[in-house]
């Protein structure tokens, strides 16, 4: 199979890297209001569509209800479309969210985590993206500026297959990934326009005509709502095998791989695992090389599909393990557990008998420190001994 | 769990008692630039202390005085003065600057 | 991998800083992650950031809390209590001031250069934006960047007649900064 060439190395940061996605993949119409810590895209994109750079329809809108409502009505009438926010903008459009998977439409938006109201925090978590996991959108986690960049390609080859037609939501970290300039590999267009190609040749998707007899997101009443809603269900199966192919698909072509719906990193051997997403897991990595060197058995597991969630990828990785820790930047309303945790220990029974340990951390611009990830493959490495553990660590509430 | 973290809040949810100060940000230290009023030009309208949005317009009776402890320096008051009383001066300028 | 730390107030180019510093260590062949700690984005917010650089790629994405230099854009943000918490022993400061460095600030500084940025770039911009003046005092006092790649990467970031006055900042910095060791 053809490769890519090797497109232009610059230093740009997270959200400079969210713009050129939306750039390279060729969106007909964008609509997205700023926020912090999101702005520049928002902004990035204005100016590419003023200098000719970006064919577009910028649609400037007041508020991020209206963001998601414009790329929604776009996107049913055939275009590709674009969209970017963060927290407070993500839970604006609640609704728009729900109408927009529910009518299956291939929207793609990347959302800059960071926390949600009730406490006003200018800073990053991923309670936003937990806050919106019911609204049936496929939701993935990147853990660099050169996977924000990448994965968007990816999320339009997964939101516009025929066989998926959900709306895709690229997660990154607010303010540790927003702002970090990073060396990041920008592939050509054309390239990107070779990637994508076999969109083109599916039967185009229904779509509204002016004056064509066809309507969207009618009234499903009694069997009607609960057939869309299990093909709903049924697609967002599919997603998961999709989500590999296309992973293997784009390493093929562009030569840099990510795993999937997860990531294993030194898992294979692993007595001990840590469970994380996000910014988080490059520091991760950097403890699990160092615990490894001391010759404690410790490996990764990035989480890198949330929604939906990679059940069978995780118990084939997880299974038989001696012990689990998940680390989650939100908290989980309800649950001890954080969020991420409380859905891993759903796969309990097939996971096996380990102790799975639930660590809330990073909230609020607080950083998930090297300390921290060191006591947390320590307690791990107790609970993996069958000596007692403590089963919920809010981290900063211990410091 | 142990917790070592000494509440900051004493009530559940997060109310704060407004006579005490629960952030106070030190905004004076951010300026560059600072307002200087002439107070021949004064008319005491109070737009200066209306617009200002820190709100550390001073009202002294027949003019008003910039609190430096909050001042930002963004000039809103020396743009808003209808008599053009207020001017903005660089910090560098001043002794205690 | 080397950690710098960069102290300043929005507006003066900190967080601008910081990503020159990044072009400039991936055009050495380094690899470099840098980004800005602020919570309000507002002018005059004092802003920190962080720049690691090392000859593998970096995957930490936490604050620098062990820096191996500090850059104060600031001089007033030298009275920050935990300014110099963490220092690595051999550690570099360059600071914008126009008074000498009296004593050693910190057991752990090795080498601290001090170079009146604000005044160099009043007079080569026209503006108190130091950054550039520092980055060209940064080049020279550590000894970590030659020259020449930092003037080569400002081009990314500005252009014209901005771009022409920056260069000849950045160099005085270089020329001028007083270079201090212990």
């Amino acid at each position: 199979m053809v490769s890519a060439q090797k497109g232009q190395v610059r230093v740009i940061t997270g959200n400079a890297v969210g713009a050129y996605g939306a750039l390279l993949c060729r969106p007909e119409v964008v609509a997205a209001y700023p926020i912090t810590p999101q702005s520049e895209i928002a902004e990035q994109i204005a100016q590419f569509v003023n200098n000719g750079e970006l064919d577009a329809e910028y649609v400037e809108v007041e508020g991020e209800n209206s963001a998601m409502n414009v790329v929604l009505g776009a996107s049913v009438a055939g275009a590709r479309v674009f969209t970017a926010t963060s927290s407070y903008g993500l839970v604006f459009m609640y609704d728009a969210l729900q109408e927009t998977s529910g009518y299956r439409a291939p929207v793609v938006m990347v959302n800059a985590n960071r926390e949600t109201p009730g406490i006003h925090a200018v800073s990053s978590g991923q309670q936003d993206m937990v806050s919106t996991r019911d609204t049936g959108w496929v939701q993935i986690i990147v853990e660099n500026d050169q996977e924000i960049l990448d994965q968007i390609i990816m999320s339009y080859r997964l939101a516009e297959d025929n066989n998926i037609l959900l709306p895709v939501m690229v997660n990154y970290d607010g303010f540790y990934l927003s702002y970090l300039a990073e060396a990041v590999e920008i592939p050509l267009i054309e390239d990107v326009d070779a990637f994508l190609a076999p969109l083109k040749k599916q039967t185009p998707r229904q779509k509204l005509v002016p004056g064509v007899n066809i309507g969207c997101g009618t009234h499903g009443i009694e069997m009607g709502y609960v057939e869309a809603r299990y093909k709903h269900c049924q697609a967002m199966e599919r997603v998961k095998p999709k989500v590999d192919e296309i992973d293997k698909a784009f390493g093929d072509y562009f030569g840099r791989y990510y795993g999937g719906q997860i990531e294993e990193y030194r898992t294979d051997d692993a007595d001990i695992i840590i469970l994380a997403s996000g910014s988080a897991t490059g520091t991760v990595r950097t403890v699990v090389d160092s615990k490894r060197e001391k010759g404690i058995k410790v490996g990764l597991v990035k989480l890198r599909l949330f929604r939906p969630f990679p059940a069978e990828r995780l118990i084939e990785a997880l299974q038989g393990k001696k012990a689990i820790g998940v680390i989650d930047r939100s908290v989980g309303f309800g649950w001890k557990y954080g969020p991420i945790c409380t859905e891993l220990r759903a796969l309990s029974r097939e996971i096996g008998t380990a102790p799975i340990l639930s660590y809330i951390d990073g909230l609020a611009n607080l950083d998930i420190t090297i300390p921290h990830i060191e006591r947390v493959v320590d307690e791990l490495d107790t609970a993996a001994k069958g000596k007692p553990y403590q089963e919920v660590t809010w981290i900063p509430m211990e410091e | 769990m142990v917790i070592k973290h000494k509440n900051i809040f004493p009530t559940e949810s997060p109310w704060s008692n407004t006579d005490k100060l629960l952030l106070c940000l030190d905004t004076g230290s951010w300026r560059t630039e600072r307002p200087v009023l002439d107070r021949e030009k004064c008319n005491y309208c109070g737009l200066c202390a209306l617009y200002c949005p820190p709100q550390c317009m001073r009202d002294k009776g027949d003019y008003y005085e910039v609190d430096l402890a909050y001042c930002k320096g963004c000039g809103i008051c020396a743009t808003e003065c209808p008599r053009k009383a207020i001017s903005m001066v660089p910090e560098g300028e001043f002794a205690d600057g | 991998m080397k950690e710098i730390r960069i102290h300043g107030r929005g507006g003066q180019g900190a967080v601008l800083a910081a990503r020159m510093l990044a072009s400039a260590f991936v055009a050495e062949g380094k690899h470099v992650a840098s980004f800005p700690m602020y919570g309000f984005e507002r002018r005059g917010a004092p802003v920190v950031a962080f720049t690691r650089v090392d000859d593998v790629p970096i995957r930490e994405k936490t604050q620098i809390y062990t820096p191996d230099c500090l850059i104060v854009i600031d001089p007033g943000l030298l009275t920050l209590p935990t300014l110099f918490t963490g220092l690595k022993p051999g550690g570099v400061f360059i600071l914008n001031s126009g008074k000498k460095l009296e004593k050693q600030p910190d057991k752990n500084l090795k080498v601290g250069g001090v170079v009146n940025a604000t005044q160099i770039a009043v007079d080569e911009i026209g503006r108190d934006i130091p950054n550039t003046c520092l980055l060209g005092a940064f080049a020279a006092a550590s000894g970590w960047l030659k020259l020449e790649s930092i003037l080569n990467a400002l081009p990314d970031y500005l252009s014209g007649d901005i771009l022409q006055r920056n260069l000849k900042s950045a160099e005085r910095g270089y020329r001028e900064v007083e270079v201090t060791k212990w």
